[in-house]
């Protein structure tokens, strides 16, 4: 019986050495396709190109002095019109899940990278301000992680949100090895219970504040700007303006909900909040870009602008 | 899944280590303990009948010493099997009493829908009985200890999908006590991974397929219909197989021997051979109490037949009595009786042409007709309904269709990588089965290996196993058979 133990603990430990040697072997780029393969874990990884992009976009030495930020929604308007906008802005919508952290980060590094900053401006779907989604950690945290911008944030803002990633997982180097490899995102996200939570709602409340001040503070313009959502959405937006009315920068930017663009539920896709590829060309996300946000300085008829 | 799996490997070997831990003659006490804590933990409600039914086995069993062994005996098995058969057919007796109430707008208040079978009631009614007739018959003395006898029927890797025990096996191992044995220990490993293998790898892909195709079967020619109940054969196999083996291999680490319950079915070459291979444990409980005690075949060939097709019935009430588990049972029952019946003239025929008998061919030829006509006859199982089974039928028969399944219907799940895992892992299947079928024990000939190849061959099954567990092919399913 004692050999039996014996044999079986030493078993158990070079076992859970294999799996250790597979997971850094699924780190690397030529196992990962496989590894990720074998485990299923292919729909996890994400080198999350989009916010990778952005944040590439913000440290560009473009000589710009617009930075437009902003969601999934904003990104579905503006990339096919990127060409056409004006040469002195860099468009970095991403994604909502990145968290109003994420849009503060990208900022500070737009700001580092570019002097004479003018103007930020923010266009986000307002229950993705408001609201937190699960699994965002490969959004808010990995894709920040690589590029070393997690020092951004204050001692307070990782706390908040290692309450809910796990203070281990937002170490950089943790969230960088994590973001790495689809089989480790995939345990991290399949054994780590992530719930929703009101965390976004303070979190979004300081952050955008700092983003304010961060603004002010170096004679730039903040604009916050809500996207254009579908009709079916109105009375949601009416239930969150008592949220809104809560939240600090209420005080200085009052119109964001009030001036919510509204359209037929027909132009959407099945989740009623992005637009639908199949009814949406490009002539009509022109026309709803300048309808909305003249300040982008885009016609309703298509004219390339030079960069 | 996942999380199921992984707190089971933490909790065996703790409850194995405890159990050895304690003085021989009080293990069976802990077991005991372990075993009704699994049933709560699953399945709390109805742990009261579980001890019922242990209770009525129990005094049943010893007041057949009395003067009133007969009526005891009756009383025994009659509110044994009473209480079986209202857990699995209220719901049918329910639904009969409320469509004549409603004649008159009324219905029964109770809710059927909240009085579900007790897990794992089947085998555990059945292994009861089954101890109960063996003592009424004189072949076991009745146990004493309650507690051992609770035990044996409450056995925990036995007690929710079988195989059902005898009194002459696990009961005298739980009176005897067990001792730790390292190689019978090593051999239950590796029965279990070898159970996970079948469930995880095989059954759970499998599942995803045959789910598939059953729902959208209307769109199907028949080739790929038979081709799906080959697959559901296959699944049912590796499902209800995996799971015993996973129990044999607990009870193995626990130092109990069991019996096998599955001993490569697939390979049979004859229908009365297919039913010693396939689940042993019912059709030898079937054939000791059901067959024998009608008369076996003592009153002639007619009347052999006969109970042959009774007790195939018989199986009905077992799986749910409705139409199509009757039609699938009187089947079964059908090929045995046809091939009793036409032996003489297989043989007559063999004669004629000068078949050869012992060679491979003729066996392959045999083992291919017998896996065919048992895999067909799914088609009565796995659809609850006689309309779709006829309706599948109908299109086996009418819109075969061979080209037009081999053209583009295989592929209808859009993921051509798992039939290319799949295929492998039911050719290893497959393999290891061949191996069994002669009588190679792959554990012993590991035993004679190097001990770096073999460690080298345990950490592959193990992460194999484990990567399995990532691998999202599978539908994530109960083991199929607990549902009886």
């Amino acid at each position: 019986m004692k050999l039996f133990i014996k044999k079986s603990l030493l078993f158990i430990f070079m076992f859970l050495g294999v799996c250790i040697i597979i997971d850094c072997l699924s780190m690397q780029k030529s196992w990962q396709a496989f590894i990720d393969r074998m485990t299923n874990s292919e729909g996890f990884f994400t080198n999350n190109t989009v916010i990778g992009e952005c944040i590439k976009k913000v440290q560009r030495d473009d000589h710009t002095t617009k930075l437009i930020l902003g969601d999934s929604v904003l990104l579905q308007l503006l990339e096919p019109l990127e060409d056409e906008l004006p040469k002195d802005t860099t468009m970095a919508a991403s994604n909502s899940g990145v968290l109003v952290t994420g849009y503060y980060m990208m900022a500070k590094e737009y700001l580092n990278h570019h002097s004479g900053v003018t103007d930020i401006y923010l266009l986000v779907t307002p229950p993705f301000l408001f609201h937190y989604f699960m699994y965002n950690y490969q959004y808010s945290v990995i894709p920040f992680a690589k590029a070393d911008l997690l020092k951004y944030l204050d001692e307070d803002a990782i706390k908040m949100m290692g309450s809910v990633y796990g203070d281990f997982f937002m170490k950089p180097k943790v969230a960088s090895l994590v973001g790495d490899s689809g089989l480790s995102l995939r345990i991290y996200l399949y054994y780590h219970n992530l719930t929703s939570s009101r965390i976004n709602f303070e979190l979004a409340n300081i952050y955008l504040r700092k983003l304010y001040e961060l603004c002010e503070e170096n004679h730039i313009r903040f604009h916050l700007y809500s996207d254009p959502m579908s009709e079916t959405a109105k009375d949601e937006i009416e239930r969150l303006k008592q949220d809104y009315n809560k939240f600090w920068i209420y005080d200085k930017c009052p119109e964001y909900l009030v001036n919510v663009p509204y359209y037929p539920k027909e132009l959407f896709f099945e989740d009623q909040v992005h637009f639908d590829k199949k009814k949406i060309t490009t002539d009509i996300l022109r026309k709803i870009t300048a309808e909305n946000f003249p300040f982008l300085g885009l016609s309703e008829k298509p004219e390339k602008s030079e960069k | 899944m996942l999380s199921h799996l992984l707190g089971f490997a933490f909790v065996i070997p703790l409850i194995t280590l405890i159990y050895f831990a304690i003085p021989k003659d009080k293990r069976y006490l802990w077991l005991l303990l372990v075993s009704y804590g699994f049933y709560i933990y699953i399945n709390a409600a109805y742990a009261g009948v579980l001890l019922l039914l242990t209770a009525i086995g129990y005094f049943g069993a010893l007041k057949m010493q009395g003067d009133h062994k007969k009526l005891s005996a009756a009383l025994c098995i009659l509110s044994s099997l009473g209480i079986l058969v209202f857990f699995k057919y209220f719901g049918v007796l329910y639904n009969g009493v409320n469509s004549i109430l409603n004649i008159w707008r009324l219905q029964l208040a109770f809710d059927v829908n909240s009085l579900i079978l007790p897990i794992g009631m089947s085998y555990y009614t059945l292994q009861s009985l089954g101890y109960a007739i063996d003592v009424y018959r004189g072949k076991a003395e009745p146990e004493k200890n309650f507690a051992k006898y609770a035990l044996f029927v409450s056995f925990f890797p036995t007690v929710f999908s079988g195989p059902i025990q005898r009194s002459s096996t696990l009961l005298k191992q739980i009176n005897q006590g067990t001792d730790f044995n390292y190689d019978q220990a090593k051999k239950g490993l590796l029965m279990i991974a070898f159970g996970l293998f079948e469930k995880i790898l095989i059954s759970n892909q499998l599942a995803t397929i045959t789910r598939t195709a059953y729902n959208e079967y209307q769109s199907l020619t028949g080739a790929t219909i038979l081709f799906i109940l080959v697959l559901f054969g296959l699944q049912i196999y590796a499902d209800f197989a995996g799971y015993s083996h996973i129990a044999i291999g607990i009870a193995n680490v626990l130092g109990f021997s069991l019996e096998e319950n599955f001993k490569q079915p697939y390979f049979s070459a004859s229908f009365k051979d297919f039913w010693k291979r396939w689940h042993i444990s019912l059709s030898l409980w079937l054939k000791d109490y059901v067959y024998i005690s009608l008369g076996g075949n003592r009153k002639g060939k007619l009347r052999a037949n006969i109970n042959v097709l009774m007790t195939f019935l018989a199986t009905s009430f077992w799986h749910g009595f409705t139409l199509n588990y009757c039609v699938y049972n009187l089947s079964l029952g059908l090929f045995v009786v046809l091939e009793n019946l036409f032996r003489g003239t297989k043989e007559k025929l063999i004669q004629t042409f000068a078949i050869k008998t012992d060679c491979f061919s003729y066996k392959l030829f045999n083992i291919a007709f017998v896996f065919m006509c048992y895999n067909f006859l799914w088609v009565f199982f796995m659809p609850e309904n006689m309309s779709v089974s006829m309706d599948m039928i109908r299109r086996i028969f009418c819109d075969f269709n061979l080209g037009l399944t081999l053209s583009n219907q295989l592929y209808f799940l859009d993921k051509p990588l798992l039939y290319q895992f799949l295929f492998i892992k039911l050719l290893v299947l497959f393999f290891v089965d061949l191996l069994h079928e002669n009588n190679f024990s792959l554990s012993g000939w590991l035993k004679e290996q190097n001990v770096i190849f073999r460690w080298v061959c345990y950490l592959g099954i193990a992460v194999m196993l484990f990567v399995a567990l990532f691998n999202n092919y599978g539908e994530d399913q109960d083991f199929l058979y607990i549902k009886f």
